[in-house]
């Protein structure tokens, strides 16, 4: 009797989320342009990207195509494919500025936070009481640490940390029990200060992470001067109130950013230094949007799957923005993560998108009442 | 029930979530504000200092002009090619790519299994710095051996340009001939890289005249402030009117913008202010009395091949030097572009010859004869009767067994005038000796012994003591000053004793430099005043007349029983005819031996003149270094100046006015 209500299909949109997804597109390929005018060689990159924008597109539709209990029941497969392609980046992967991260000109690990949230989803929406058993719960523990071991030797140590962000988050609302949770992040917080004196402190003997990793670190601690946040930092400060103006930015254009991050891990600074505070205020308002929009979605969901699916997507897009901007700004450690939806890179805008299709699912499919 | 349990539960949770993503979202918004508000003036000075680098351009310095106009220093344009290095970019990457595949050619082992070129980043720099030298070379090699003149890059020079300015063009070839200007206008301007830069170089037309008195400059590269990251060449004067005047000429410096990258190659360059071009400055000389001046200088007769001397040349009625002549001289031109030869280096730093030594304000010699001006009034003024007889042995002894002082006058009877005008050392001794204390009272009173204020550096006094220093610690001997010797003074001092004789008594501080003018608003500046009175000479109008006189016979007196006056062969042909028409001069010789053992001289010769007798213009003192006499060395050098001097005035139309200015 409840079926047909239960599975009944709404399909309206939802407006906040999409009129924001629909901002950060035009931001983005605005200042992808003014990033890259200068650079022969990037000059059509601004163009790619809208081809980016729309092909995630469709494949966001796709993603709403089926009803997410669908692509539930195939979260296995996803899931350990995923791995597999994992396994062949670190095999044969092209390597690029030191890391090998591409296979056939994609980022593999992007396509993997998905999967990875849809298995995770699945595994999790299972009877609360079950959640309290140890064995579920190193279950879970295992299956996050797999991929976080492939991605950290690739290396990209901040994609790493966004599987554990998501796990964590996803974990908690499922409802695994709290004392559990604060064991996982004790254990893992002790580890991170443990590798982070290790780096601070020790010897050089002691190979933890490559060495421009560690580098970074001690430029995050003002061990060491770090150029790319030097100016990045100077991009943004320089900017102001009101920013120098669209394309009028100095150190894209100038070379001091390098032209290898501008459009890309650096676009917050370009923005930044172009339209200034109120900009940067523009932006982050964009993707707060995004993100409540995502909560609101996880709370009107009609089951915990699905429910579980929208907050690991947010808690997705929020670690990219968190760490991204963060980085530009020194209050977090430099790492290659992508700004959703405004660095340019085809894997991060079609994962990106895809995931946001799957928030529409879980929207489109919600609690009637 | 069982359904809205679940969700009642998960609020709370999604709560703790949303709570999450507001604190990080809060806590980027925060650091935005801190780095874009409070900290932002901060990083947009930074994003300044990045972009942009001051260049400080020099204006054009003033010239220095003679009284009339004439040009004796002036800026050149000199012209040089230079590359743009934020031009060569494309090629500095293209060489360097094929600099490394001949570096990966030679080192095989720079590939790796994976066939993936790694080298080493110093490796990799060192590679680059190759390749830029690699490019530059050649571009310069092209542009020179184009131009006719084939050259080889200073790598070096390069490198440290590059390093230190790349943002400032590089020159390649300096100093193009006006063929080679041509050639660059044909052949390579209209492209990016190569450009034809114009310099000024300080010029001095006339080379060797007035070289010393003018003073030269030398590039300055190092800023004296700190705000400028770089200062094009500019010039400073390092002597003579050059450096005195160095603030006036040099104008004020403009500034100028220069936008670069990442790279330090200029993207473009605005100017921030303007530069003011210096002043000219009018001096005093005549340009055709100072040239006619070191000519006969230079070919004083018997004295060394390469005379060393000085000439001063002024009018008594102001003050003003028409010609300060310092032989020997050097081309200004060689320091500015600093191409001497080995020859004139080593010339220039003899101490015999001391060419940069300007030896009429910077030379202290004994007067010699000259002197006896001095001793004559001063035995006038204590009572000495002009016609009374004195019969000289030819020699002073001042006891029976003592060295005698040898007297070119031979022995005979002689009154004041014909001891003056034949140079009786033993007369003036013997009158002399015992009116020390008066003879060197007489000398302080015309201020010799003393600086003139002239406003050039590099005086000196001179040394000769005052009257209260009469006594036997003195520590010369009284016959040696009453002939000139042991005291020191300089040609322009002497110059000023003359001065006071033919004027009457008014001793002015003489005047080298007159007037400043701008050259864009032409205004005008007085920078040394006029005929400035620095004394007046007391002296009684009947010994005036007596000295005067005196002076008259030097140069007229013909020869009889006793002999002519001094310099009467300088000024008179064979037959008696005086070789200046209408043109009386009244002088006197002086030939001083000396002593001191570290001089690089034995001998100074004197003439001190002036003329015409009747209504004097012009005051003409000769000094030659190890010269025969006085009447056969200086005095000839003088009546050539003379012949100069009435050939100016009849060019003007013979208004001997037109030769002070204003």
């Amino acid at each position: 009797m409840y079926e047909p209500q239960l599975n009944e299909r709404k399909s309206d949109y939802d407006w906040p989320l999409a009129a924001a997804v629909l901002g950060l597109m035009i931001i983005g390929t605005a200042f992808i342009f003014s990033a890259t005018e200068n650079q022969p060689l990037l000059r059509n990159t601004y163009w790619l990207q809208i081809v980016w924008y729309v092909l995630g597109a469709g494949a966001a539709a796709a993603a709403c195509y089926f009803e997410y209990g669908s692509l539930a029941r195939l979260s296995a497969l996803f899931y350990w494919s995923s791995m597999v392609v994992l396994l062949a980046v670190y095999a044969i992967g092209a390597a690029h500025h030191g890391a090998k991260r591409w296979l056939f000109g994609l980022q593999p690990s992007e396509f993997a936070k998905i999967a990875f949230i849809l298995w995770l989803a699945n595994y999790l929406s299972r009877p609360r009481e079950e959640l309290r058993r140890p064995k579920v719960f190193l279950a879970v523990l295992g299956y996050t640490f797999l991929p976080f071991i492939l991605v950290y030797k690739e290396p990209d140590v901040g994609s790493a940390l966004v599987f554990l962000a998501i796990s964590l988050a996803m974990m908690f609302v499922a409802g695994v029990p709290n004392r559990m949770l604060a064991g996982l992040v004790a254990g893992v917080g002790l580890l991170v200060i443990l590798e982070v004196a290790l780096i601070l402190y020790a010897p050089a003997k002691l190979k933890i992470m490559e060495s421009y990793q560690s580098g970074r670190l001690l430029e995050y601690f003002g061990r060491r001067k770090g150029y790319n946040v030097e100016q990045s930092l100077i991009s943004i400060g320089s900017g102001g109130l009101t920013g120098k103006g669209w394309r009028q930015g100095t150190q894209h254009s100038l070379g001091f950013l390098p032209t290898a991050g501008a459009h890309n891990d650096f676009i917050f600074s370009v923005i930044a230094e172009e339209e200034g505070f109120v900009g940067s205020v523009v932006v982050l308002t964009l993707y707060t949007v995004l993100l409540f929009s995502g909560i609101k979605i996880a709370s009107q969901a009609r089951d915990r799957l699905g429910q579980l699916m929208a907050i690991g997507v947010v808690t997705l897009l929020f670690s990219h923005v968190f760490i991204n901007i963060g980085m530009n700004i020194r209050l977090m450690p430099v790492t290659g993560i992508p700004l959703p939806l405004l660095s340019y890179g085809g894997s991060s805008v079609v994962g990106s998108l895809i995931a946001i299709g799957i928030l529409h699912n879980v929207h489109i499919y919600r609690r009637y009442y | 029930m069982f359904v809205f349990d679940i969700f009642k539960e998960d609020g709370r949770r999604l709560q703790v979530v949303s709570g999450v993503v507001a604190l990080g979202m809060l806590a980027l918004l925060a650091g935005l504000w801190f780095v874009q508000i409070v900290r932002a003036k901060q990083f947009a000075r930074t994003s300044k200092d990045n972009a942009f680098r001051h260049v400080r351009t020099p204006a054009i310095r003033g010239r220095i002009l003679d009284r009339n106009g004439e040009v004796l220093a002036e800026e050149k344009p000199r012209y040089n090619a230079i590359l743009y290095l934020e031009d060569l970019q494309p090629e500095f990457t293209n060489q360097y790519a094929r600099t490394r595949k001949e570096y990966v050619r030679m080192h095989p082992e720079a590939v790796n299994a994976k066939g993936r070129i790694s080298v080493a980043g110093s490796v990799r720099k060192q590679l680059q710095l190759e390749a830029d030298c690699a490019v530059v070379s050649n571009f310069t090699y092209r542009v020179s051996t184009s131009l006719g003149e084939p050259r080889l890059l200073n790598n070096q020079a390069f490198l440290r340009h590059y390093r230190e300015h790349p943002y400032v063009p590089f020159p390649i070839v300096p100093d193009l001939a006006p063929k080679q200007v041509a050639i660059m206008a044909e052949q390579w301007l209209g492209q990016p890289v190569i450009d034809l830069e114009t310099q000024p170089v300080r010029f001095y037309p006339y080379t060797n005249v007035a070289a010393n008195l003018l003073g030269y400059v030398q590039r300055r590269d190092a800023s004296d402030g700190g705000e400028f990251s770089f200062d094009l060449p500019d010039y400073k004067g390092t002597s003579g009117v050059e450096y005195v005047y160095d603030d006036t000429l040099r104008g004020q410096p403009g500034q100028n913008a220069v936008l670069i990258n990442n790279m330090n190659y200029r993207q473009s360059e605005e100017i921030e202010s303007p530069n003011k071009p210096g002043n000219d400055i009018f001096l005093t000389i005549d340009l055709d009395l100072q040239r006619a001046a070191e000519r006969a200088l230079a070919k004083a007769p018997f004295a060394s091949s390469i005379v060393r001397g000085a000439v001063v040349v002024l009018d008594p009625r102001n003050g003003d030097i028409l010609a300060l002549a310092s032989a020997p001289s050097f081309d200004p031109n060689h320091f500015v572009l600093g191409n001497f030869t080995p020859e004139e280096s080593e010339r220039l730093n003899d101490p015999k010859y001391t060419p940069q030594f300007n030896r009429a304000v910077t030379g202290a010699y004994p007067p010699g004869s000259t002197f006896k001006i001095i001793t004559g009034i001063a035995c006038l003024e204590s009572g000495l009767d002009t016609n009374e007889i004195f019969d000289s042995p030819g020699e002073y002894r001042a006891t029976p067994t003592s060295r005698p002082i040898k007297d070119t006058a031979k022995a005979g009877k002689y009154n004041f005038e014909r001891a003056f005008y034949r140079s009786s050392n033993t007369y003036f001794i013997v009158m002399g000796k015992d009116r020390l204390r008066k003879i060197l009272e007489v000398a302080k009173r015309f201020h010799l012994g003393e600086k003139t204020g002239i406003s050039i550096r590099r005086e000196v006094a001179g040394n000769i003591p005052g009257p209260e220093r009469d006594g036997p610690s003195l520590g010369m001997s009284a016959p040696d000053i009453c002939i000139g010797q042991e005291i020191t003074a300089t040609p322009l001092q002497l110059a000023g004793m003359i001065e006071v004789i033919a004027n009457g008594g008014t001793l002015y501080v003489p005047r080298v430099v007159s007037h400043s003018r701008s050259p864009d608003t032409g205004e005008i500046e007085e920078l040394v005043a006029k005929g400035r009175v620095r004394d007046v000479v007391q002296m009684d109008p009947r010994d005036l007349a007596t000295i005067r006189h005196a002076m008259l016979e030097d140069t007229e007196h013909p020869p009889d029983s006793m002999g002519p006056g001094s310099a009467y062969a300088a000024f008179h042909h064979a037959d008696g005819s005086p070789k200046l028409k209408n043109f009386r001069v009244g002088g006197k010789t002086g030939t001083a031996e000396v002593k001191s053992p570290g001089s690089t001289f034995g001998r100074v010769t004197w003439f001190d003149s002036y003329g015409p007798y009747e209504d004097p213009r012009y005051v003409v003192v000769v000094m030659v270094e190890d010269g025969s006499f006085g009447g056969n060395t200086c005095a000839p050098v003088a009546e050539e100046i003379y012949e100069a001097i009435l050939k100016r005035e009849q060019s003007s139309q013979g208004r001997p006015s037109t030769l002070a200015h204003n």
